[in-house]
């Protein structure tokens, strides 16, 4: 063993980078390195930011938004330029957040979402559709990538099916394609949301979160909130289910072929099918960390914080934190509920929570009603990057018994 | 001390009855089963009442001393 921090070549203590090809390739070490010996490690990268994974010094500080300011953005490149798109309610603090939260949680409550089972089923089918007869997928790009999509917008938004490949594609180049093409494809997405908004606006209320959103709230000047506020607002209840989402149900599948054990259990026993979703979200978290700023001078486990200084909080370290769940490496379908702090902790805590819990599930079952067998070919290992505050699973292959179609494609 | 619940709030995080279950306890769907009225916490409990209130991203819970 190297000296401590020192992993891939890299001294993860002193100069971690979120970006860093030695991050990617030893991200479960890493993250263990962190939380064993340096609960906020430093960065250069950006100007410098500090990494925090314990989960009770995670929590504390999620939870002290007066100290920690989402409003400076929450990626380490802080991209938040004037005029820019954001994510609200993400990047703004209580009391606007509050408001903005009221508005908005009670249209993803568990009551609230239940009705939308049976459409994010449909979808489901309908991807299975289009490989099954191949006995085997890219699962990432033929389904992971796909469903979160389909179910925001087709589900949620109401968007016809024919449009919906479009609408589609383009969100899934703004969040996973070449770099090069990613800025015009979210210039695309704004403009859709944008004219999505517009047209809403002059329709009678569903009764759905797009009312809530467009009736807005009172922003903190004591006037009703701008209008771009509400573009944001879509924007985040978009972005912040999509890549997510993907990742859990691609981490699913590959838990799942890789762990025969736990798919015997999940498949005699529907009962255990909610504890796997919520193992693999905790295990295989999706978001690595997400970023606050300091307002005052303070301190973090003993490290001195300046004011300005970025520090990011991970979720994906807090929730394998030895000190909060017992062999946090392995997924447990015995596991009395933990805190799930992969949604984050305090007033950012995931609001889209149980949509991706929802999807998950429904995903499960009709992956394992309808490909039972699904394995991984000999030798084959995924392919992971990192994306700053994200985990993702790139791909993912997949090789099973050939079945029949079963949709009319619609 | 005596908490409140706000129906129109509690969205089913479970994080109140998480980190204070001597406190807080959820109905069949995960919310906070003392929706919509006042409930007592039991002398002693105040701290555990105050973690369980400040871990609910949504605010939903009020808490009189």
């Amino acid at each position: 063993m190297s000296a401590p921090g020192f992993i891939g070549g890299r001294d993860h203590f002193n100069d971690f980078d979120l970006d860093s090809p030695e991050f990617r390739d030893h991200y479960d070490d890493v993250l263990d390195e962190l939380l064993d010996k340096c609960p906020v490690a430093h960065s250069n990268a950006f100007g410098g930011y500090w990494m925090v994974s314990r989960a009770e010094d995670v929590r504390r500080c999620a939870q002290d938004y007066g100290t920690f300011t989402n409003t400076l953005g929450f990626e380490p490149n802080r991209s938040n330029e004037e005029g820019g798109l954001k994510l609200y309610p993400l990047e703004i603090d209580p009391p606007y957040h509050t408001r903005w939260r009221s508005a908005l949680g009670p249209y993803f409550s568990p009551r609230a979402i239940r009705s939308r089972e049976a459409n994010i089923r449909e979808q489901a089918n309908y991807l299975i559709d289009t490989f099954i007869e191949n006995g085997s997928c890219e699962f990432v790009d033929e389904f992971a990538a796909q469903l979160p999509g389909r179910v925001f917008f087709g589900s949620f938004l109401g968007v016809p099916f024919s449009e919906l490949n479009a609408i589609q594609k383009a969100t899934d180049t703004a969040m996973r394609g070449a770099a090069s093409e990613r800025a015009a494809a979210w210039g695309t997405v704004a403009e859709f949301l944008t004219s999505y908004l517009k047209s809403r606006e002059s329709e009678p209320p569903r009764g759905d979160f797009v009312d809530a959103v467009l009736a807005g709230v009172t922003a903190d000047d004591g006037e009703p909130c701008p209008w771009n506020h509400k573009l944001f607002v879509m924007i985040d209840m978009m972005a912040g289910g999509l890549g997510t989402t993907s990742h859990v149900l691609a981490s699913i599948a590959h838990h799942l072929a890789t762990h025969p054990g736990d798919r015997e259990r999940v498949m005699r026993d529907p009962g255990l099918r909610p504890s796997l979703v919520e193992e693999v979200i905790r295990v295989y978290a999706p978001i690595v960390a997400v970023g606050r700023t300091a307002t005052r001078d303070t301190e973090v486990a003993g490290q001195p914080i300046k004011e300005g200084d970025f520090v990011m909080l991970s979720q994906a370290a807090a929730s394998r934190d030895p000190r909060l769940v017992e062999e946090p490496r392995r997924v447990n379908l015995d596991r009395p509920a933990p805190v799930n702090l992969a949604f984050s902790y305090g007033p950012h805590r995931c609001i889209g929570a149980h949509v991706g819990r929802l999807q998950a599930l429904a995903a499960l079952e009709e992956i394992l009603r309808r490909i039972p067998d699904f394995a991984i070919p000999d030798g084959y290992t995924p392919v992971y990057s990192n994306s700053s505050v994200a985990r993702n699973m790139d791909e993912l292959k997949l090789a099973f018994t050939p079945g029949n179609r079963k949709g009319d494609g619609a | 001390m005596r908490y409140l619940v706000d129906q129109a709030l509690c969205c089913g995080h479970g994080q109140c009855a998480a980190l204070a279950p001597e406190v807080y306890g959820l109905d069949d769907d995960g919310y906070n089963k003392e929706v919509g009225h006042l409930a007592d916490v039991e002398p002693g409990l105040e701290e555990a009442a105050r973690t369980g209130a400040m871990a609910c991203p949504d605010a939903a819970i009020r808490l009189f001393e």
